[in-house]
């Protein structure tokens, strides 16, 4: 597969991806519009490793595509838009927060069409006693008949965080299958007794837990996990 | 090894543990039997010092130090081990990266990767355990019956000195009950050090890892110790029978 990477240093508002890539994004301490056009037939995988951002960033899918988007942020503003407008796009799309200061995500899905499917899931992890609210918002048009449309959010405070999730769902068509989810809590303090009987410290025994909640979610290849495990490891 | 020593112990408000006493020596193998909601998964996860069971008074002794106060996982690394009646699964993490952070939680030099997959291949074989099991999220999609080989697993693997066995029967059809205590049984004779605690409501278990002493619990405390004879007494004429110093007051 073709591969782009984009960072601070290039400077473009608009990419159209005509042909299946790889791309990754990988912005710091950026506040950027950037919109990503998905034409047909595209198959398009994205690693998005930003970092203290407030970028605004959407995409326009057309039909016929597969978009599987693996966002992993640390400290991170960002309104994050995906317009389903064409049929037989299939999206996935996994975030993984980690937050260190008070934070906003927004996140809007628009099902513009019939026959396509997106398979959401936001996971943040709230370290310190700060702010996280999580705004998501799906709407699914009267046209959109046969859609998918699956959201799950979960919000882990590891001390006493105040975390909010906002969802926002508008379904004006019942010919779909819609669900959604939202949990906001600690790590289950049974699970943390049964790995610590065995031995783990508490700090082992988060750090397990905190890897399998940000980054065994997601689909990635060896050499993303490597590079999200280190980030895991100083949290 | 192990020596309780008129043990109270309340969860929300109730007191479940009622001047519990036990001292189980190097080598030996006890086992407590009693009804349902007695205080026996209770007593088990005491030791373990589980937060949510607060001692009122009591002492728990293992190898001369009371350990009341110490944390979950240096009991475990001191050599106590909770094979739990319901093992819970955990989502998203490995059983074998779990494993292999046990095992060096206990060394000083972390554990070679070949060494340590040979091993686990080996002990999960043994077991009958379907190797992806290993490689899969901790219990997820696990019949009761794998959970169960899942904690003898790690039995075999992280080696302690004091082992509890909270209903290890329940889950286990008859074949795999004899394969998990033929598996203990070898380990046990490897390292004729460890003590075990078997808990349990029915003597099955006891036919295949024999105990030298046989306790009767009621109502959070011991109430008759014998040996095996006394387990068969109770399978034959149940726990009230058995107990008969007052009219069944405590049964409710
Ligand atoms: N975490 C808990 N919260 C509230 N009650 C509990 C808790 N754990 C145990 N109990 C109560 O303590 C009693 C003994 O339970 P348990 O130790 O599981 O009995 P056994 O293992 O002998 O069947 C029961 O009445 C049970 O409801
Ligand atoms: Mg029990």
């Amino acid at each position: 597969m073709n591969k782009l990477f984009i960072d601070n240093s290039i400077n473009i508002e608009d990419i159209v991806i005509d042909q299946d890539l790889d791309l990754k994004i990988d912005f710091k301490d950026e506040k950027k519009n950037l919109t990503i056009n998905v034409l047909p037939n595209v198959c398009l995988r994205v690693f998005d490793t930003s970092n203290n951002t407030k970028n605004s960033i959407t995409y326009n899918i057309s039909e016929n595509t597969q978009v599987i988007i693996n966002k992993f942020s640390i400290d991170c503003s960002d309104e994050i838009t995906l317009n389903i407008n064409k049929e037989n796009a299939k999206i996935t799309f996994n975030t993984s927060l980690i937050n260190y200061s008070d934070n906003t995500y927004r996140q809007t899905v628009n099902h513009n069409c019939m026959n396509s499917e997106s398979k959401i899931k936001n996971h943040a992890l709230n370290i310190l006693d700060n702010e996280l609210k999580l705004v998501v918002n799906g709407i699914v048009k009267k046209n959109s008949k046969n859609t998918i449309f699956r959201q799950d959010n979960k919000i882990i405070n590891l001390k006493d965080g105040n975390s909010f999730i906002f969802p926002n769902l508008i379904v004006d068509n019942h010919d779909i299958e819609a669900s959604h989810s939202a949990y906001i809590g600690k790590f289950d303090e049974d699970v943390i007794f049964y790995l610590m009987t065995r031995g783990l410290t508490r700090k082992d025994a988060n750090s397990l837990l905190i890897k399998a909640f940000l980054i065994n979610n997601m689909s990635l290849e060896e050499n993303e996990i490597a590079i999200l495990d280190a980030v895991v490891k100083n949290v | 090894m192990l020596k309780i020593d008129k043990l109270n112990v309340i969860v929300k408000d109730k007191k479940i543990l009622n001047d519990f006493s036990i001292d189980i020596k190097d080598g030996e193998i006890h086992a407590i039997m009693g009804p349902n909601g007695t205080g026996k998964s209770t007593l088990s996860k005491v030791i373990m010092g589980n937060k949510n069971y607060k001692i009122e008074s009591g002492k728990i002794v293992f190898n001369g130090d009371v350990i009341n106060d110490l944390e979950t996982d240096e009991r475990a690394r001191r050599g106590i081990f909770l094979s739990m009646q319901n093992p819970i699964s955990i989502e998203g993490v490995q059983n074998s990266e779990f494993i292999k952070t046990a095992i060096n939680a206990r060394r000083n030099t972390p554990i070679g990767l070949y060494e340590f997959i040979k091993e686990i291949t080996a002990k999960a074989s043994e077991l009958d355990l379907k190797e992806d099991m290993i490689h899969r999220a901790i219990n997820v999609g696990a019949s009761g019956g794998e959970r169960k080989k899942n904690e003898v697993l790690q039995i075999s693997l992280l080696k302690p000195s004091f082992i509890i066995l909270d209903e290890l029967d329940s889950g286990l059809d008859v074949d795999s009950l004899k394969k998990v205590c033929e598996s203990l049984n070898k380990y046990l004779e490897e390292n004729p050090k460890t003590s075990v605690l078997i808990i349990t409501h029915y003597p099955r278990i006891l036919e295949y890892i024999k105990p030298r002493y046989v306790h009767m619990m009621v109502n959070g405390k011991i109430v008759k110790t014998g040996n095996l004879t006394l387990a068969l007494e109770i399978e034959k004429s149940g726990y009230s029978d058995t107990f008969n110093i007052s009219e069944n007051k405590v049964y409710e």
